[in-house]
């Protein structure tokens, strides 16, 4: 009975820290494509800034919720363009852009994201 | 790691499918038309009308033919639901719920239907879909400043469609 219990709350702990999701769409392709499953790791950036270059699960602006699949392409400080006009990225604004980028939205269209709405990174694909 | 630890992780897909993550290809166009939820809608209750006259003398006969419509009739279920999503997520935006305050409640209330219409075969539940539909259309077309009418779909199905006023 304790091992059940210790292996549910086991589960409920990691089921709050790991999320699997399925890829939905292409503006990631060829690096992840329709259909690839993914874990996400929600802990990695309560522990540290996100990484440009890293793959996240991002809620973008005006999403209505929905997790999108993007890459941190630049962070605080650096220049971005963002419809048409370019400009330096604020403390806590990260811009995310889609490795397939003629057929993303993302960052470009919608601007910058900030931390809290950047839920995961990609801990491996199955 | 992968390879002992994909078959687990796929075997735990079954008993908990996993969500989703968009990696949308919209470029965007921002071309969005709610017709197309209102066709799948009306398809769903075709179906149903159709399923209600298949003849039953030939058990065989008919057995196959309630499976060919039933398969369509889920896939048109689904395409309302893909179609309401479109929506949902990619047209519209915050000014909208400032105005329609219950526009979320109004399409997790069309999504609910259109999986209550494939999980059963009454006619009420495929005519609630459209309904809804019609509404979140009316809706809609009111964002974009379209005034619209009701009308007869003019197909074999009947039921009405939510139009433009200029078309």
């Amino acid at each position: 009975m304790r091992y059940l219990l210790f292996l549910s709350l086991a589960f409920l702990g990691l089921s709050r820290v790991f999320t699997r999701l399925e890829v939905e769409g292409e503006s990631m392709t060829p690096t992840y494509m329709p259909g690839q499953r993914l874990v996400v790791n929600r802990l990695t950036l309560v522990l540290r800034p996100p990484r440009v270059g890293e793959a996240v699960v991002v809620r973008q602006p005006g999403s209505n919720g929905r997790l999108d699949l993007k890459r941190v392409s630049a962070g605080p400080g650096e220049e971005v363009e963002i419809k048409g006009a370019r400009r330096s990225l604020a403390a806590d604004e990260w811009f995310v852009t889609g490795d397939n980028a003629a057929q993303s939205t993302d960052g470009r269209h919608l601007g910058p994201v900030r931390r809290r709405d950047i839920v995961g990174t990609i801990w491996f694909s199955y | 790691m992968n390879r002992f630890v994909s078959p687990i992780l796929r075997l735990l897909d079954r008993v908990a499918a996993p969500g989703s993550v968009s990696a949308h290809c919209d470029i965007p166009c921002g071309i969005y038309d709610p017709h197309a939820a209102q066709v799948a809608a009306l398809s769903v209750i075709r179906m149903n009308q159709l399923i209600d006259a298949l003849d039953t003398s030939n058990q065989a006969a008919y057995t196959h033919a309630v499976a060919r419509h039933v398969k369509v009739k889920e896939e048109h279920a689904d395409i309302t639901k893909r179609e309401l999503d479109i929506l949902w997520h990619d047209y519209f935006k915050p000014e909208h719920l400032e105005k329609y305050p219950d526009l979320h409640t109004k399409f997790w209330n069309a999504t609910k239907q259109a999986g209550k219409a494939r999980q059963t075969l009454e006619m009420q539940a495929a005519q609630d879909l459209l309904t809804a539909v019609n509404e979140i259309a009316e809706i809609f077309w009111a964002t974009k400043g379209v005034p619209t009418r009701r009308g007869p779909s003019n197909q074999t199905a009947g039921g009405e469609f939510v139009y433009p006023a200029n078309q």
